[in-house]
């Protein structure tokens, strides 16, 4: 205990720095840059090094030996298993009917309290297709 | 240690040692924490059977009934809810997981005792605020809540979700501390190839407690968000995707159904190695087929969405995936049942609801099987063939064996013994009242009644009829296993320290255990279930 009080507290604030830079990153690239199909993956990614250095440096897990160690990787991969396959299925859906071309604005406003889709607008926007 | 006066049991044991209300609500010890989730986990049994009775009695007409069109809306989603979340999921492995768990190792308690109260107060938190939206007005979204309709359903779901919610974290808290308590707390000489094949299936349980849980809180709190900000997640006009809810929420309640199934099959182990007087046949195949069970768990979970508008790409890859689960059921079955060829065979009542288990497991498998087959699926979705392939899993299996292991614990766990002949006769009844009730359903189900409606075309009454009658038995089947039980424990016959000659190492201790379970730290010299030694465990 009293070997870690003596570590400095420099690595926390460079990995704090790292951290702020993504969170920047992450706004530029949304916002001043199109990425087009690509700002899903590049979002989650950002997202992902940012939790595995908050989990790593902050919640100590590098620090940790044995059946601890595993924790981390195991999470990673089922939620890598929930958004792949997730993703995967909406990629490869049948596109629904729906005239190419048309613009959202085009179609009828309806009133938020009715809450129906204009056929494939939903679609749109989460798969890309 | 030293027996009370003309008995054999100890004197100071964990029920009599402390005997003030408060020295059980802030007991840290995990055998009476056991003994609560228990009485919680059977008052909502006993909610859900309330509930389904209402429905049954309903079905018994083609029309109207007893009540209108939206109180049964209401009525199978409190069934389903109740018993689903309030019982199923806790049921095995924070009642019995908690009672034996530390003592099949060897341990003094679990890991975090303080934590484990929390868990069963978070449970008692949660439980209280899903019944307490039940009865301010009750939601009609069945135990499913899907989307889009569980986001504008004008009924109380909101209450009901955060308390399924707060449910969650005592699932994932309990979780938590079984698999601690296994890496840490097991007495010498209990090597990772003689834990008990409970255990197993309870460490396999808490990891995808502990994985999956979070999922199923994620989207619950996406709808609420949705319900009360009106996010838009799942709402199309918006950018959102209903079906993205069903991913979640199946990501979660697929493997969910192996938390309630993996610990039955745990109990079952044991019960069937008591009563055969043989080793398990097979112990590291069944107890890696726990692990093939739970992972492969994870893969299947878009055999639910078949005709949501998921991609038959997607369909396709999640039928044949499903598939691999046959394999490892399978191999415990096998196991079973060569562990009961050429053994001794002690026809008591929690064999008796054993053999009822891999039956009806069997046809419930089966029957996932096909279902699990997209074609087939078309037509059997959302009709009561889906209702029967469930019911047979999760009461034909999973009840019967919450009800061998009460049985065969609870000798254990009071100290007494229950009247055998009544309790043979509540056995039958049950496993006889189960197959009237859910068999017609499979008949219903093919015929094309749907589920979750409160109509049907007259010719389909007899087969209703029928489904009545056999939940009324089942009904009258528990009625005397309540009445019988009670009795044991003020006028049941003193039980000795191992009632059933049993060799599992949860028989070491004392029955009922002395309050910190051991008077000596117990050595495992012997593999488990060892029934070539003559005597018994030894007593510590
Ligand atoms: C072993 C324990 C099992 C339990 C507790 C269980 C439980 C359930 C439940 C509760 C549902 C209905 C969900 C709903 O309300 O919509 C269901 C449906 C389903 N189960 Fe199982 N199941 C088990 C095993 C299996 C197996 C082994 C398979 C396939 C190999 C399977 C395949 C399916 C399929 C495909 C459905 C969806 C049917 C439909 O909605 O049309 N199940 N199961
Ligand atoms: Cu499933």
């Amino acid at each position: 205990m009293t070997e870690e009080k003596k570590k400095s507290a420099w690595g926390y604030v460079v990995v704090w720095g790292v951290l702020a830079v993504l969170t920047v990153a992450t706004w530029v690239l949304g916002t001043k840059i199109k990425l087009g199909v690509f700002s899903l993956p590049v979002a989650l990614g950002i997202a992902v090094v940012k939790t595995v250095l908050v989990a790593m440096f902050f919640m100590h897990l590098v620090e940790q030996r044995g059946a601890r160690r595993v924790v981390l990787p195991v999470s990673a991969v089922f939620l890598c298993l929930l958004l792949g396959v997730t993703l995967l299925e909406a990629m490869t859906r049948i596109r629904m009917a729906r005239p190419d071309g048309i613009e959202e604005e085009l179609e009828p406003k309806r009133p938020a309290s009715t809450r129906t889709a204009p056929p494939g607008s939903g679609a749109k926007r989460l798969m890309g297709n | 240690m030293n027996p009370a006066a003309g008995s054999n049991q100890p004197a100071v044991t964990y029920l009599n040692h402390e005997t003030t209300v408060a020295s059980w609500l802030l007991t840290r010890d995990h055998k009476r924490i056991g003994v609560m989730f228990l009485v919680g986990v059977i008052f909502a049994l006993l909610l859900g059977g309330i509930f389904a009775m209402a429905l049954r009695i309903e079905l018994l007409t083609p029309g109207p009934t007893v009540m209108g069109p939206m109180t049964y809306n209401r009525m199978f989603t409190l069934h389903g809810v109740t018993m689903v979340w309030l019982f199923m999921i806790p049921a095995i492995p924070s009642a019995f997981g908690n009672f034996v768990l530390p003592i099949m190792l060897g341990a003094k308690d679990v890991a975090f005792p303080r934590l484990n109260l929390a868990s069963f107060y978070i449970y008692l938190a949660g439980s209280m605020l899903t019944v307490f939206g039940m009865l301010w007005s009750g939601a009609d979204t069945g135990w499913t809540f899907y989307t889009p309709y569980s986001t504008v359903s004008p009924t109380t779901v909101t209450p009901i979700l955060l308390g399924v919610f707060i449910i969650g974290f005592s699932t994932i808290i309990t979780g938590l501390n079984f698999i601690t308590t296994v890496h840490t707390l097991r007495a010498p000489g209990m090597h990772w190839t003689r834990i008990p094949l409970f255990v197993w299936t309870i460490y396999g349980t808490s990891v995808i407690q502990v994985v999956a849980t979070p999922v199923l809180g994620m989207v619950l709190l996406l709808v609420t968000a949705e319900r009360v900000l009106g996010m838009g997640i799942f709402d199309p006009s918006r950018g959102g995707d209903p079906v993205l809810f069903q991913h979640m929420f199946w990501f979660y309640s697929h493997p969910a159904v192996y938390i309630m199934v993996l610990p039955a099959m745990g109990v079952i182990t044991e019960v069937v190695c008591a009563y055969s007087r043989k080793n398990i046949f097979g112990y590291k195949m069944v107890a890696a087929s726990t692990f093939g069970i739970a992972f492969v768990g994870f893969f299947t979970w878009g055999h639910h969405m078949f005709v949501s508008g998921q991609s038959t790409f997607g369909s396709g890859i999640f039928g044949v995936l499903s598939m691999l689960v046959a394999i490892f059921t399978a191999i415990k079955i096998f196991n079973w049942v060569a562990t009961l060829y050429g053994g001794s065979i002690d026809l008591k009542v929690p064999l008796l609801y054993v053999l009822g288990f891999i039956f009806l497991l069997m046809f419930g498998g089966m029957t996932g099987v096909a279902v699990a087959t997209t074609s087939l699926d078309v037509h059997w979705h959302d009709t009561y063939f889906v209702v029967a392939h469930f019911h047979y899993i999760m009461v034909g299996a999973v009840l019967m064996a919450f009800l061998a292991g009460l049985h065969y614990w609870w000798p254990k766990m009071f100290g007494k013994l229950y009247p055998e002949r009544w309790s043979f006769l509540a056995a039958m009844t049950i496993i006889f009242g189960f197959i009237v009730t859910f068999l017609p359903q499979f008949l219903l189900g093919n015929m094309g009644m749907p589920r979750r409606y409160y109509e049907y075309p007259r010719e389909m009454q007899w087969l209703h009829v029928l489904s009545t009658a056999g939940a009324s038995l089942l009904a009258f089947g528990f009625g005397l296993i309540a009445i019988y039980l009670l009795w044991s424990l003020r006028y049941g016959e003193e039980a000795p320290m191992n009632a059933w000659g049993s060799r599992g190492y949860e028989w070491y201790s004392g029955s009922p255990p002395v309050p910190h379970n051991f008077t000596e730290a117990p050595r495992f010299e012997r593999e488990v279930h060892d029934y070539t030694v003559v005597e018994g465990p030894r007593v510590y």
